[in-house]
């Protein structure tokens, strides 16, 4: 079994349910996210548009945040799944810097690290994530990689144009996108300026934890 | 802010989670810094024992080496956010992370820079020469190992350069070497030598920079960037200053200091040297994790 994610961004229309059921369903504090809707508006006006991109921990077959553990605190599970130890991390945030999407976060109650597990206490009760369930447009497409039957390896066969997050970076990513453009997914694609966003400035977070 | 970018029809990131900031801060800074220090003296030390009679030497590196490898020890711990679970790293090792084959080696070499501070004050001589040769391979691969821990860290592409283990020899060379001159160890005779170890670690160094940065062409989008924060960007102050200071200064002081060199020059020049080291360490450290990931 090899679970991946694919999110058609066709489909997605931004609503960020998935980012709130993300945080409900597993405590997520404050300030921090393990899956976070990007937004980005391009062209010129007044042919404008806006684009939506989730973005979640990859679950790398190739994880660079496994390998720099050195306390092993980060594992892959049989089902394909990342998954993480909290009580064995010491927070060294070497998978932070291993992490080439960013996708890992450093946990401001418990000081150490965390990310998307793909919901592994729901996926081991044969449950899907919280944000799939919660999709309003079935953007979000969950499934056994391996499983020729599985919704998300029909969906990848019949779109010719899944993507994954910097291929260049040999991580082997098991999530996916259709429908993705360069400003979806590649960071230099867009620009962040200050006072050029929706709700208030895109700033940076304050260190975090407890020194 | 000039053109609007809307209309000049730029993509524009509009909504999104904050930027993490800098997650390894000066903390990690003090770490490189102080263990330059600490393998430096180490690594210089049978080269100047080869050739000066200098008995001092042999305790002044014991005691040095001892005294920044437990800065370097202190700043790795108080860097994480368990401090506590350090233990865990030698309880459940995983030897495919640099960082834990690192702690390693630098526990070893800390035991050994404990036995050595021994032997000294017991005026061993024998015995810690015999210890030297281990402390000295154990000095090396502590020095570059930190090479290999910024390799892994995938998301950082600046942090890849080919010759960062040069860097990382030479950055212990010049601090090594600075502190012999600032506490005047082995004397008028080892000073010449040693300010040309200074100097030259200093201009090497300054060299690849120069190469990398300056004439080597820059193969991603990411390291351009990286590249610009550095030299004209938000970093630029403290990375010029440090490189002036750093290496400028030094290859400056130990020409004008001719053939028989003072000791106040040779001492304000490993006193710029480490001072413009740790500058030019922590814009290298900092610059990576100033951009977006995703």
């Amino acid at each position: 079994m090899k679970l991946g994610f694919l999110v058609d961004l066709d489909l997605c229309i931004g609503c960020k349910g998935c980012e709130v059921a993300c945080k409900s369903e597993n405590n997520v504090p404050v300030n921090s996210w393990r899956l976070r809707v990007k937004y980005v508006d391009f062209g010129v006006f007044p042919e404008v548009k806006r684009t939506f991109t989730p973005m979640r921990c990859n679950q790398c077959e190739n994880a660079p945040c496994e390998r720099s553990c050195p306390v092993a605190a980060l594992h892959t599970l049989d089902n394909g799944i990342v998954n993480i130890d909290k009580d064995r991390c010491i927070g060294c945030a070497a998978c932070m810097m291993a992490c080439p999407y960013g996708a890992i976060y450093m946990d401001p109650v418990t000081n150490t690290a965390d990310k998307c597990t793909y919901c592994a206490h729901r996926t081991e009760a044969g449950l899907e994530p919280a944000c799939v369930i919660v999709c309003p447009t079935e953007a979000n497409i969950f499934g056994d990689l391996d499983d020729p039957k599985s919704n998300i390896r029909k969906y990848i066969h019949s779109h010719s144009d899944v993507r994954v997050r910097k291929p260049e970076k040999g991580t082997k990513p098991k999530h996916f996108y259709t429908g993705a453009g360069a400003i979806h997914i590649e960071p230099g694609a867009a620009v962040r300026i200050d006072g050029q966003n929706l709700f208030g400035n895109i700033g940076t977070l304050d260190h975090i934890g407890g020194h | 802010m000039g053109a609007d970018p809307l209309t000049a029809g730029n993509a524009i990131v509009t909504l999104d989670v904050l930027h993490s900031g800098i997650i390894w801060h000066w903390y990690v800074t003090m770490n490189f810094w102080a263990k330059s220090v600490a393998t430096g003296v180490v690594l210089l030390l049978p080269w100047l024992l080869s050739r000066f009679e200098a008995p001092k030497l042999r305790f002044q590196s014991a005691v040095l080496s001892f005294v920044f490898i437990n800065i370097t020890l202190l700043f790795t711990v108080l860097d994480l956010h368990q401090p506590l679970r350090f233990w865990h790293i030698f309880a459940y090792t995983q030897t495919s992370s640099v960082i834990a084959l690192g702690a390693w080696l630098l526990t070893f070499f800390n035991f050994l820079a404990v036995g050595m501070v021994a032997l000294a004050w017991q005026k061993k001589e024998a015995l810690y020469d015999k210890l030297l040769p281990v402390q000295w391979v154990l000095g090396f691969f502590a020095t570059v190992y930190t090479a290999g821990l910024l390799g892994q860290a995938n998301a950082r592409e600046l942090w890849h350069a080919p010759t960062e283990a040069a860097q990382m020899l030479l950055a212990a060379t010049l601090a090594g070497s600075a502190v012999f001159l600032i506490l005047g160890s082995g004397g008028d005779k080892a000073r010449r030598p040693l300010a040309q170890v200074l100097g030259m670690s200093a201009f090497v160094s300054l060299t690849i920079f120069a190469a990398e940065f300056v004439f080597g062409p820059q193969k991603s989008e990411e390291a351009i960037h990286l590249v610009h924060i550095l030299t004209s960007g938000e970093l630029s102050t403290i990375f010029w200053t440090g490189l002036v200071v750093g290496f400028g200064l030094p290859i400056v002081a130990v020409l004008a200091g001719g053939k028989k060199p003072n000791h106040g020059l040779m001492a304000g020049a490993g006193l710029a040297g480490l001072a413009g080291l740790w500058l030019v360490k922590h814009a290298w450290l900092i610059a990576p994790q100033l951009v977006p990931l995703s």
